[in-house]
């Protein structure tokens, strides 16, 4: 049988030209799409494992560093552990000859302190405020003081109030070698979530 | 339009219409491959997502959430503890600075400290009026001295000069690194955390047959931080592509007394594992084994998988041009038959 060539080509032609508009075409369309989610797909898994292969870093970091880690939770625990405070208050003061007559919490209140950053919702540091009244001589008071400031749990003395209505001591003495017996009043500060 | 033409192709037999015949059959064939192609193409990409999908959710599971959650919670917790440091405030330097400054015959009996705004209240007696204003100027002319108010002094009973006023303290006096700091007499037992009164168990301290390595850093800019396993005593670090591990050096953290061999300082070439020797004050060794990984270059893979596109059009286009010299080569060699056979 003869082909009849010209009609045939031009119908080749035509066939060809539905075929690249209704096939060719919408398959490289899908592929360059399938291109372009396969490339977000590999760059977000990627960013996923490195961030998580960091995470593990760190953690394993903080791992080791168990002993830092452990007086930072000493210093900022997460719960107030009110009962270890005053058991720490009652310690320090019985060491340095400082009688307590009354302690109250006096407040409980979100500290001020710039945000770090921490998820939303999560709890914020709380300041909690101690008022004690105690009975002591001056150079007790003082130790007793830096034995608050340098306690591993971050606490502060945020005031002190003190006074005498003895007599004037003799010229040659110094006051702050007196023994004299001084009522105080403090309010101390430590903080926790 | 003279359709006499169609009917004079279709008579007459030119050569170039065997040519364009067999152009549009392999321009047939070349667009139907295209389209094997694309379709090949696009079901292995298809099958590459649906992996990438599936190693996707093996990535974040629930030990590393957890895992995430714990550093994200120290990471606050030590910026929290970071803040609390740098505001933290020893109000005992206000005694020492008292100490410091106040001139003999001066008597302080009532005295007031209020951290929030660094005041000092104090009321007293003094010898003489001479006394008391000597006494004044001293807390003037003091650096640590911003403002100094509502003095008020008087003649009482006992024929010394009564007075009262308000200091306003400079805040850095408050401060760790202020030279103000009084000598503790505690003893440092007494200075440790609050004790619980049940059962904790206490922290010993560092052991003279310590030997750990704690950290360790490599001297890259910027630094590389290594894992370190403490079980199989090994020390893992990623280094970005590119990085020359022949000569690094590193910056190691040890246990209390500790000695590590070789020096950090010293360079070492990581392009295989490199022992480091840690020896205790009791002279015990451990061996920590470091292994450097350089990263493969990032981006690589998606920039191979960005040319596949140009690659497929190019092979595309390799095959027609295949296919057309074929068909003319094929035409040629039709015509010289046919040329032998007319002669």
């Amino acid at each position: 049988m003869q082909i009849d060539r010209p009609i045939v080509s031009a119908i080749i032609i035509f066939i060809v030209i539905l075929l690249v508009f209704f096939l060719v075409m919408p398959e490289y369309k899908a592929f360059v799409s399938l291109r372009d989610d396969l490339a977000k797909k590999r760059a977000e898994y990627d960013a996923e494992r490195d961030y998580y292969a960091a995470i593990y870093k760190t953690y394993s970091e903080l791992q080791v560093r168990q002993e830092d880690i452990k007086k930072i939770d000493n210093a900022l625990p997460t719960d107030p552990d009110l009962g270890k405070i005053v058991y720490f208050l009652q310690r320090a003061a019985a060491q340095n000859s400082i009688i307590i007559k009354d302690m109250f919490l006096s407040r409980s209140a979100p500290a001020n302190l710039p945000k770090t950053g921490g998820q939303p919702g999560t709890n914020a540091v709380k300041d909690i405020t101690f008022s004690m009244d105690v009975l002591g001589d001056y150079v007790s008071l003082q130790q007793f003081i830096i034995a608050l400031e340098k306690s591993a749990r971050v606490l502060e003395v945020a005031s002190i109030t003190f006074g005498s209505s003895e007599e004037m001591p003799q010229e040659n003495q110094t006051q702050f070698q007196l023994q004299r017996t001084y009522n105080v009043n403090l309010q101390v500060r430590t903080h926790s979530y | 339009m003279d359709f006499s033409v169609i009917s004079q192709l279709r008579e007459k037999k030119f050569w170039w219409m065997d040519v364009i015949f067999y152009f549009t059959v392999s321009l047939l064939i070349a667009t139907i491959l295209c389209y094997l192609i694309f379709l090949v193409k696009n079901n292995i990409q298809k099958n590459d997502i649906i992996k990438i999908t599936e190693a996707l959710q093996t990535v974040g599971t629930d030990a590393q959430k957890a895992q995430e959650k714990e550093v994200i919670n120290y990471q606050r917790k030590i910026n929290d503890f970071a803040q609390l440091l740098k505001n933290h405030t020893f109000s005992s330097h206000a005694f020492a600075f008292m100490q410091k400054e106040t001139m003999p015959n001066i008597w302080f009996n009532q005295f007031g400290f209020n951290s929030k705004d660094s005041q000092v209240q104090l009321s007293g007696e003094a010898d003489s009026l001479d006394a008391l204003s000597r006494q004044v100027a001293g807390f003037e002319k003091n650096e640590y001295v911003k403002n100094l108010g509502s003095l008020t002094a008087s003649l009482g009973e006992s024929a010394r000069m009564q007075f009262s006023f308000a200091l306003t303290l400079d805040s850095n006096i408050f401060d760790f690194s202020s030279d103000l700091s009084l000598t503790s007499t505690v003893s440092p037992s007494d200075q440790q955390v609050v004790q619980p009164p049940v059962g904790e168990e206490k922290t010993l301290p560092a052991g003279a047959n310590q030997k750990m390595m704690t950290s360790f850093h490599l001297l890259l800019e910027p630094e590389v931080v290594a894992v370190i396993d403490q079980i199989t005593h090994s020390v893992k670090a990623d280094v970005p592509y590119g990085t020359d591990i022949k000569k690094i050096t590193t910056s190691i953290v040890l246990s209390p007394g500790a000695t590590v061999f070789p020096a950090p300082d010293t360079p070492q070439d990581f392009t295989s594992p490199v022992k480091y020797t840690i020896t205790a004050q009791d002279g015990s060794t451990q061996d920590y084994r470091v292994l450097v990984s350089v990263l493969p270059q990032k981006g690589a893979k998606t920039s191979t998988k960005s040319n596949t596109g140009l690659g497929v059009i190019i092979a595309i286009l390799v095959i027609i041009v295949i296919i057309v010299v074929g068909v003319i080569i094929f035409f040629a060699w039709k015509k010289m038959q046919s040329n032998k056979n007319a002669n």
